[in-house]
């Protein structure tokens, strides 16, 4: 197998306001790596990565010969990239297996994206970028998607997931990043505690998390402190922020400024906790309304009550 | 077999199962014929009707399905996978060619037998229409890669039909308007130009002139479309 070389994309501004920051793939030889991110970015980094050899790259709207059927359209691939793979196995694989007459046309759009999965088992190449796998699948394809993956995988081939829908990202890949303005970092993640270590669970509640736990479907995602943006509590659901997306929290408002307080967090409203290091601006609206401008690209804003102002003031030292 | 070779029979057979089941294409391959059996029953023998059908041919066939083919690969996004699988330039662009290269040869050898048209030195006029057939398929790659749909590809194509198909057409008028001379450095009326010398005894200066030109036409249009091809590529 030949060496693999470090793979950079370079820092850029999109569209004019978004920023990607520089960062290199990380390489993770036989691993699947899923970076969770916005459109923007991914088209970005695909973009990138269009002309590099060693790649193959999957898009999610990749085109097909519409005539042909799901067999000739395999056929062709072989022959094209010159492969031995057997291409019964992909089909059974892919359940494309009583469709290969069909033609391509008359497929469903789960059914096709299928039979370009089937295309990543034909290209033997040792690095697969895969743009928004999980997007618009039925159930059975999404499953196939992870098969796909997986076998990949076994293959000794590296994978990596670019997607905006953590939830499949989360069950197909060994290692999750998160990528915005501020670049690329790990996601931790740690699968749900089984009724049986609860137990032990709740005696060794006495240590401190240090970290914020907040749960995505049956996963939780811990955040540093640093990365949360602000919380905020809407109908008695606490949702954490982080780089504009709302992740759901078990803990209530009061147990997390608590936590928190350490951390330079302020509780700036009955609702609301901010990360005070985030702060850029405090604005006044009226003169019994306040608000809070975070630092960052989208201007969030987080509403300020009277009361805190003071409090807030004293602590920055105005 | 090499994989270089492999990968162009890819590429022609898929080519061929797409086309023989796309009857706007295929039934193109039909029309240089009909002309070319109405007009020898019409009753126009001479080298300027046999050519009629052929020139026609060149246009119809070889430059229209050409540009059609590249220009329903570029719609249908599937260009970019060919690109980007290892199949390299040449290899795609003869392989993509190959199929209306052999649809365009069979299409004139029958509007031949259907003017019973027999050229005067065989051997020489096959050279000089396989290369003008390299001419206009280099045009069809050319437009096709300019056009960004199947449906504007079948627009622009037409100035190519009138300029070369019917080009040789204005040397009648040649006398009455000079500026038509231009028309004489067509490949499409050099090609009848050769025909016209290999009727008669002819030595292998008088070939210089025809071969000379078309070979010229194919040099402009293959760096023209390589240039396209390559700017295709970036984006």
């Amino acid at each position: 197998m030949k060496e693999l070389q470090q793979i950079s994309i370079p820092e850029s501004i999109i569209g004019g306001v978004t920023i990607c920051p520089s960062f290199v793939l990380p390489l993770q030889t036989g691993a699947v790596t899923g970076i969770y991110s916005d459109v923007e970015h991914i088209d970005y980094i695909v973009q990138q990565l269009q002309h590099h050899q060693q790649l193959h790259l999957h898009f999610r709207k990749e085109g097909y010969y519409e005539r042909l059927t799901v067999m000739e359209n395999l056929k062709f691939e072989q022959r094209l990239y010159d492969s031995n793979a057997i291409l019964e196995d992909i089909l059974k694989l892919t359940g494309l297996m009583d469709k290969k007459r069909v033609k391509m046309k008359d497929l469903s759009d789960s059914q096709l994206q299928r039979v370009r999965l089937a295309k990543l088992l034909i290209h033997e190449k040792t690095i697969h970028i895969l743009e928004e796998p999980f997007q618009n699948l039925d159930i059975e394809t999404k499953r196939i998607v992870d098969m796909v993956v997986t076998t990949l995988k076994e293959k000794g081939c590296t994978v990596y997931l670019l997607t905006n829908n953590l939830e499949g990202l989360l069950i197909s890949s060994d290692q999750v990043y998160r990528l915005d303005a501020q670049g690329l970092q790990p996601l931790d993640l740690q699968e749900e505690p089984t009724k049986a270590v609860e137990g032990i669970e709740t005696e060794s509640r006495l240590i401190k998390l240090e970290k914020i736990p907040t749960k995505l479907n049956d996963k939780f995602i811990l955040f540093n402190p640093p990365e949360i943006d602000y919380i905020e509590s809407v109908d008695g659901l606490i949702n954490v922020y982080v780089a504009g997306d709302a992740f759901p929290c078990t803990l209530t408002l009061n147990e997390l400024e608590q936590r928190l307080l350490v951390f330079g967090f302020f509780r700036c409203h009955r609702s609301y906790i901010v990360n005070l290091q985030k702060v850029r601006e405090i604005v006044t609206w009226t003169k019994n309304s306040y608000s809070l401008i975070l630092s960052g690209n989208d201007r969030t804003h987080v509403p300020l009550s009277k009361s805190k102002l003071v409090e807030l003031k004293k602590i920055v030292g105005i | 077999m090499s994989t270089s070779v492999k990968r162009i029979q890819a590429i022609l057979i898929k080519d061929y199962k797409e086309t023989s089941r796309n009857m706007a294409v295929s039934s193109m391959l039909f029309l240089p014929l009909i002309l070319a059996a109405f007009y020898s029953r019409a009753g126009f023998d001479s080298i300027q009707g046999h050519f009629m059908g052929i020139n026609f041919t060149f246009t119809m066939v070889c430059t229209y399905i050409q540009c059609c083919l590249i220009a329903e690969e570029k719609e249908k996004n599937t260009l970019r996978s060919l690109m980007l699988s290892p199949a390299s330039t040449p290899e795609i662009l003869i392989g993509k060619s190959s199929l209306t290269f052999l649809s365009t040869m069979i299409v004139i050898v029958g509007c031949m037998i259907l003017t019973e048209y027999m050229p005067g030195n065989v051997a020489v006029m096959a050279i000089a229409l396989i290369l003008s057939a390299v001419f206009y398929l280099a045009v069809g790659t050319f437009l096709g890669l300019y056009a960004k749909s199947v449906m504007e590809s079948s627009v622009i194509v037409l100035p190519v039909l009138g300029i070369f198909s019917l080009g040789p057409m204005a040397m009648a008028f040649v006398d009455s308007y000079p500026i038509l001379k231009i028309v004489e450095w067509l490949p499409s009326t050099q090609i009848i130009l050769l025909a016209e010398i290999l009727e008669e005894s002819f030595t292998l200066g008088d070939l210089v002139q025809p071969f000379a030109a078309i070979i010229g036409w194919i040099v402009v249009a293959t760096i023209a479309t390589i240039i396209a091809f390559n700017k295709r590529m970036v984006d």
